[in-house]
């Protein structure tokens, strides 16, 4: 057996070469490993951010990753390789024919215990050897081992940089610092709450009253009477407002992780400045924040009313004549009233209420003015006026007889009093008690008479009422047309409504304060005329005796009783009389908040273009042509006037032939401009003999001054006329008020200013 | 092993080399080009095998192998393959001669009993004929009326054929295909060649190639190939390369699962390692290496791989099939 050749040369060649190999094999498997430790990586990066994984556990994964990238280059190094592939790979690469690769084989041959072929062959294979070891100096091993870039290094980079973009930018991070980020509102006026809007705002805080609430937070701050809050305030956090440079601390209402109430302290300077919270000594952010005068209407609520000058002037003025009728009648639920607007409309001035609250509010004011008003206040007065004109038949009560035919009240009150002193004094006679006891027991029974007829009329009314209902019903049931059926039909309406107007009175009139003090009255007057009453019994007896006193003391008290319901029943007649009185200013006032505006900027203050029409009807007014909405010319009536001889103006309209199409937004068009193209006319008078000559006139005027009617008797005579007819008349409200500021603004003291 | 020993081997594989190139530049002053044609068929005659060279007219192909009889101290016998050629005329028969003793049979032995025998058209002949050749050529002896004649080494045939798709042609039974050791294609010269062609053979001097080896020193160099060594995974590498000609292993590739029915048989892989020792000879190597058994595989295999249908109908080359194993075998 042939020996082994030396291959030494080979085998540092196959060693270089091998090393290579698997330093390339190492670099491919620790970048295929990369692949998966970037997964591995990433997917502990975003359970870390999104707290899925403790930190701790974030940086054990993220190692084990790297320990991966290790695993995967030191398992693909380790992969087997055996000399004869190394060899062929040097025998590729160098064009050797598998010199080297045969060499190697040849020498395991030779080397080895399996039995070989003839003795030539080995020799053969012992001149291969030698031949490969021979070649030996032309192989490349570089070439054989080439380092190159790993083939998943595309991928891998790749997914690294697919994986960072998902992990990295569509992941937002979760910031646990606290931040501020808008005060709400972000003005207001000294001494406001207002709520500066943050996030993690207990970040930085101790973890006990971070986390529970004021009830539960052990440690929670005491807080004075002075510093009364709502919520929980923290000790070592804090609001400033004013400039990096100079602020002043701000008083903290209630702090919570997502807000921060706050009081803008009412001293504080107007302008615009921020508000700077800090906790503990860091400063978490700053917001920007104007401090605003009350008053500016530019920082009040949208919805919130404005009133013009003008308007609250007026309204003002309402108001003093209320009180001061409130005060001269003696009726204070007036003057509450007048109050109760005046509040309102203070927090109108400061725009803390819209126009809805307004008028809600002022509703309220009038249904509290307004309840338990008597709704015929002319049958108790001539209830009380007929029992005075009994009373007045006897000379002991004429003077309260007199006094409730005048419906002086308060007079009769008075006089009731007297005579209950009287009866408690003793000073009347026994003639003078029977009368007086026949009086007033006659009185009483005229009352209830009167009640009961009173009763009656009204149940007459009603059954009269029902009775025609009926009727219109069976009179629409049986009707020929519809035009009857519909005529039935609103007189149906119109009866129901009456009837329930007046079951509507009879129930006010049942639960009228006026109406229950006259029972009461009523009644009192009824009792002291029983306890007037003379017994039948001996009045000598000492029982008796006893027991009439005892009845006349009882009568006076009835008296008083019945004096101090004259007296609550002259308390409501003055209060709706002054109510009465003051109904117009009532209009007046509700007329005027129901024009005030609102003040936000946004929203139409015009919605139904109120001002488009009125500058339509002046256009129109001064010759101009109206605007028809959406009428088409040609299609509109179109009329033309002209103003001919004297100023006497013909129209002649000419009609359009066809109808038009669309409609204006409220249905009806502006007029037809009939006047389009008048003219103004210039007339001269003719010169006659009648009158004086324009120089007498002059001269007179030199000598005597115009003649003329004083203004303010003008003015006047003008108000009260006008006042007559819209009380006669039935005006909308809106209407008497254009009337009546028309006449406060042509009010003399208006007209000549004061000297 | 003995440095002296190891020397005398080179010093043969040296020899080997040389005589092959002495016979190889003999053979070229009368064939112009045609390098692979002529190496394939140095490798048939050192292989012990035989060559079957495929052309249409023309080409040279009877030119190449009278050229390499004439290069070698050896009997040649060429026989024309025609439709009426009957085996006796190849092998021989026995005829009656009358001589002292009187009448007897005497072998009279046919064209077959040469060295180089060139069997020109082969494929003109009827398969009966063509089988004539079969004994000859895989066990070297003849066999008329009983009697077995034992050729003399080395015995050589040289079969050329046109392509099938010419008219009176027969095709070549597998049996007999798969005795050639390589089936060698002879493609048209090119420009260059045609050029050399044209100015040797019509000047007025036509060279005469002259024997520059002995018949013995082919037999010689026949040993020596059998004893050149191959690596164990190069072996197994040839096996699988065979292997993969058959559609049913599974070392098959796409093709040959698609368009073969039957693969190379072991013949073919004895072609294959034998034609890479000399190749490795020839280039001065010890031991055979991959790229030899790459190199003659598609003259050894082409012909020993018979195509299905759909192979023939589309008319799939052996060679594109072999070229798709070789790529697609790993090395080890």
């Amino acid at each position: 057996m042939a020996q082994p050749t030396d291959t030494s040369v080979i085998q540092r060649l196959i060693g270089r070469t091998r090393r290579r190999i698997r330093a390339q094999w190492a670099l491919e498997g620790a970048t295929s490993a990369t692949v998966l430790a970037a997964a591995l990586a990433l997917a502990s990066i975003f359970a870390v951010r999104t707290e899925a994984i403790a930190p701790g556990t974030g940086i054990a994964l993220l190692i084990a990753a790297g320990v991966l990238i290790a695993l995967g280059a030191a398992i693909s190094a380790a992969r087997k390789l055996d000399d004869e592939r190394v060899a062929r790979r040097i025998d590729r690469a160098s064009n050797l024919s598998d010199r080297l690769s045969t060499a190697i084989a040849f020498s395991h041959t030779l080397s080895g215990s399996r039995p070989l072929q003839d003795g030539e062959t080995e020799e053969m294979m012992v001149a291969a050897i030698k031949d490969g070891v021979r070649s030996a100096s032309r192989a490349d091993v570089r070439a054989a081992a080439p380092f190159s870039w790993p083939r998943d290094l595309r991928a891998a980079l790749g997914f690294l940089a697919l994986s960072a973009i998902v992990a990295g930018l569509s992941i937002p991070t979760i910031d646990r610092g606290a931040k501020v980020f808008r005060a709400i509102p972000d003005h207001a006026p000294p001494g406001s709450q207002i709520t500066i809007e943050g996030a993690n705002l207990m970040h930085g805080m101790a973890r006990p009253l971070a986390s529970l609430p004021l009830h539960n937070a052990i440690g929670t701050p005491q807080l004075g009477a002075a510093n009364a809050s709502t919520g929980y305030v923290p000790g070592d956090a804090s609001v400033y407002l004013g400039t990096l440079a100079k602020s002043r601390p701000v008083q903290v209402l209630d702090w919570s992780p997502t807000q921060i109430m706050i009081k803008i302290p009412n001293d504080a300077p107007l302008g615009d400045q921020q508000l700077l919270v800090f906790i503990a000594t860091d400063r978490v952010g700053m917001v920007d924040f104007t401090v605003v005068d009350p008053k500016d209407a530019r920082y009040h609520k949208q919805d919130s009313v404005a009133l013009d000058p003008d308007e609250k002037a007026y309204i003002e003025a309402i108001l003093a004549e209320l009180e001061n009728v409130a005060q001269r009648d003696k009726v204070p639920e007036l003057d509450d009233f007048a109050k109760k607007i005046e509040d309102l409309l203070a927090k109108a001035e400061k725009g803390e209420i819209s126009k809805e609250q307004l008028l809600d509010a002022l509703a309220k004011a009038e249904d509290a003015l307004d309840k338990d008003a008597d709704p015929k206040q002319e049958d108790i007065t001539k209830q009380l006026g007929d029992a005075g004109k009994e009373l007045a038949k006897e000379q002991l009560t004429k003077e309260l007889g007199e006094a409730l035919q005048k419906n002086d009240l308060d007079k009769a009150k008075q006089e009731l009093e007297k005579l209950a002193e009287k009866l408690d004094k003793k000073e009347l006679s026994e003639q003078q008690k029977q009368d007086l006891q026949k009086e007033l027991e006659q009185v009483a029974k005229d009352m209830q008479q009167q009640e009961k007829q009173q009763d009656d009329k009204q149940q007459q009314q009603e059954q009269k009422l029902k009775d025609e209902i009926r009727r219109l019903e069976q009179q629409k049931d049986q009707a020929k047309n519809d035009q009857q059926r519909q005529e039935m039909e609103r007189r149906l309406e119109d009866k129901q409504r009456e009837l329930q107007k007046l079951q509507k009175d009879q129930e006010q009139k049942q639960q009228s304060d006026q109406r229950r003090a006259v029972k009461r009255l009523e009644k009192d007057i009824e009792k002291a005329a029983e306890n007037l009453q003379k017994p039948q019994k001996d009045p000598n007896k000492q029982g008796d005796q006893q027991d009439q006193e005892q009845k006349e003391k009882q009568a006076s008290q009835n008296l008083k009783d019945a004096a101090r319901e004259t007296g609550r029943v002259d308390k409501d007649q003055r209060k709706q009389a002054s109510q009465k009185k003051m109904g117009s200013q009532m209009d007046d006032l509700r007329e005027a908040m129901r024009r005030a505006k609102q003040k936000g900027n946004k929203g139409p203050n015009d919605p139904f273009n109120k001002n488009g029409k009125n500058q339509d009807f002046i256009s129109r007014a001064r010759g101009g042509k109206g605007q028809g909405g959406q009428w088409k010319p040609g299609q509109q009536g179109q009329g033309q006037g002209q103003g001919q001889n004297g100023g006497q103006g013909q129209g002649s309209g000419q009609g359009g032939d066809t109808w038009g199409t669309g409609h204006d937004d409220n249905l009806t068009a502006g007029e037809t401009n009939k006047t389009g193209n008048d003219k103004d006319q210039e007339l001269q008078g003719e010169s006659g003999n009648k009158g004086g000559s324009t120089r007498e006139t002059i001269l007179a005027a030199a000598q005597k001054g115009f003649a003329g009617v004083g203004y303010k008797k003008v003015y006047a005579d003008y108000q009260r006329i006008v006042e007559e007819v819209m009380r006669s008349e039935k005006l909308p409200s809106s209407y008497k008020y254009y009337v009546k500021r028309y006449f406060a603004n042509i009010h003399p003291n208006m007209a000549e200013p004061k000297q | 092993m003995s440095t002296a020993t190891a020397a005398n081997i080179e010093s043969t594989v040296g020899s080997f080399t040389t005589d092959l190139r002495a016979l190889r530049e003999e053979i070229g002053t009368m064939i112009v080009g045609q390098e692979e044609i002529v190496e394939g068929v140095l490798m048939c005659l050192l292989g012990g095998g035989h060559a079957l060279l495929e052309g249409v007219p023309g080409l040279g192909k009877t030119m190449l192998v009278r050229t390499l009889a004439e290069t070698i101290h050896a009997n040649f016998s060429r026989i024309q393959f025609t439709p009426d050629l009957m085996p006796a005329d190849i092998v021989g028969t026995n005829v009656i001669v009358e001589d002292q003793g009187g009448k007897r049979f005497e072998f009279s032995r046919g064209p077959i009993f040469a060295n180089i025998v060139l069997a020109d058209e082969i494929n003109r002949a009827t398969p009966k004929t063509q089988s004539a050749l079969l004994e000859a050529m895989s066990e070297g002896s003849v066999t008329v009326a009983k009697q077995t004649y034992k050729l003399e080494k080395p015995f050589f045939v040289l079969a050329t054929q046109n392509p099938l798709e010419m008219e009176g042609t027969y095709p070549l039974p597998e049996a007999q295909l798969d005795r050639f050791f390589f089936k060698l294609v002879v493609e048209y010269p090119n420009k260059e060649n045609l050029h050399t062609i044209i100015d040797r053979t019509t000047a007025d001097t036509v060279p005469q190639p002259r024997a520059v080896i002995h018949k013995e020193r082919i037999l010689e160099m026949r040993e020596l190939v059998r004893k050149v060594p191959l690596a164990r995974q190069i072996q197994d590498y040839a096996v699988r390369v065979v292997l993969a000609t058959h559609p049913e292993n599974p070392e098959a590739t796409p093709k040959s699962k698609q368009f073969m029915r039957y693969g190379a048989s072991p013949r073919g892989l004895q072609s294959v390692i034998l034609a890479a020792k000399i190749r490795a000879l020839l280039e001065g190597r010890y031991a055979v290496s991959i790229d030899d058994i790459r190199h003659v595989a598609p003259p050894a295999l082409r012909h020993r791989m018979i195509l299905n249908f759909e192979g023939e109908a589309e008319g799939v080359e052996a060679d594109a099939i072999i070229e798709e194993i070789l790529k697609a075998t790993k090395e080890a």
